[in-house]
């Protein structure tokens, strides 16, 4: 009884780190059932659980799961122009976003108040309340173009590329607006497909 | 320290542990631990015996194998396994390689016995 106990929790050990580690659910349900049947079968003979599983559940689990799980290969860190610009322009992005803000928070009405004219022409611009929202949605823009990069650099490329086009809508609202969206979706283009080249499968010989 | 001989069959059993279940499914379709049995009655004995399931993924993952169920007394449905026309050859060049590499350690062996 103690051993059909012990057959029970191992199964549910497995099914449960099989769900938690991307297992597709169908091919659980499978594994589930080969695996009781076998511990079924094992104990009627007088085995132990162990002598099915080995003495790590886990290793066991995680062995027979890797023959289930899409391969992904081990993210390697990306150097490139792609997200070097990204993070040029997600830097200038914050910049700009955080200088409005900086000047509205500080009961400044001008750009001029922190600026000198040589940097900015258009020293009267008032940054008003309404402007405070757009000027939030530029350094939303600047956040994610900072966290694309950083993914990238990472060798995250999908998500990079992901994030990159995410923010690209968003540049459209800065006033470098084709700089800024343009950064964003070639980066996010370049991202996505270096990510589906290097996930191509390998022809074999 | 020389390594006792159950541990060292383990590890040459791991070794070619898809060619044997491979050979064993090409015999005549069966399922998990009917293998596990086979194997015994041969002579081979599996530390783990589950670790044969990894192997049988990977196999029919290759298309060397398929599985198909058949009702069960005890039980659900039992998943078996048959070889596909890919699996039985590719068996018979594993098999071909094996015996290669059998007679050249058999070789070395009784070179080393004078």
């Amino acid at each position: 009884m103690m051993t059909e106990n012990r057959a029970t929790l191992v199964v549910e050990d497995c099914v449960e780190y099989w769900r938690r580690t991307g297992v597709p659910r169908s091919a659980v349900v499978g594994m589930r059932e080969e695996l009781e049947q076998h511990l079924r079968e094992a104990i009627a003979a007088g085995k132990s659980v162990e002598s099915v599983v080995g003495p790590d559940v886990l290793a066991f689990a995680e062995e027979w799961a890797r023959e289930y799980r899409p391969t992904s290969p081990i993210p390697r860190p990306i150097s490139g122009v792609g997200p070097g610009l990204l993070a040029v322009g997600s830097g200038i992005l914050i910049l700009f976003s955080l200088l409005g803000i900086g000047v509205y928070a500080g009961g400044g009405t001008t750009i001029e108040a922190c600026c000198p004219r040589q940097v900015i022409e258009s020293g009267t611009a008032v940054i008003t309340g309404g402007m405070l929202i757009w000027l939030l949605l530029v350094f939303v823009a600047g956040i994610l173009s900072i966290v694309a990069a950083v993914l990238m650099f990472r060798g995250r490329l999908r998500k990079g590329g992901w994030t990159a086009l995410a923010g690209a809508p968003l540049a459209l609202l800065t006033p470098v607006h084709v700089f800024a969206a343009g950064l964003l979706l070639g980066s996010g283009i370049w991202a996505l497909s270096r990510a589906s080249r290097a996930e191509a499968p390998v022809q074999a010989s | 320290m020389v390594q006792g001989s159950e541990q060292r069959g383990s590890q040459l059993l791991r070794g070619v542990l898809d060619m044997c279940l491979l050979a064993l499914i090409a015999e005549e379709p069966c399922y998990g631990y009917e293998m596990v049995r086979k194997l015994e009655d041969r002579g081979l004995e599996l530390v783990s015996e589950g670790s044969i399931y990894p192997l049988l993924s990977r196999l029919q993952r290759l298309r060397l194998i398929e599985a198909f169920s058949v009702a069960s007394n005890d039980g659900p449905p039992r998943k078996y396994y048959r070889v596909t026309p890919g699996g039985q050859r590719a068996l018979d060049a594993w098999a071909e390689d094996w015996s290669t590499f059998a007679q050249g350690v058999d070789r070395v062996l009784k070179g080393g016995q004078k």
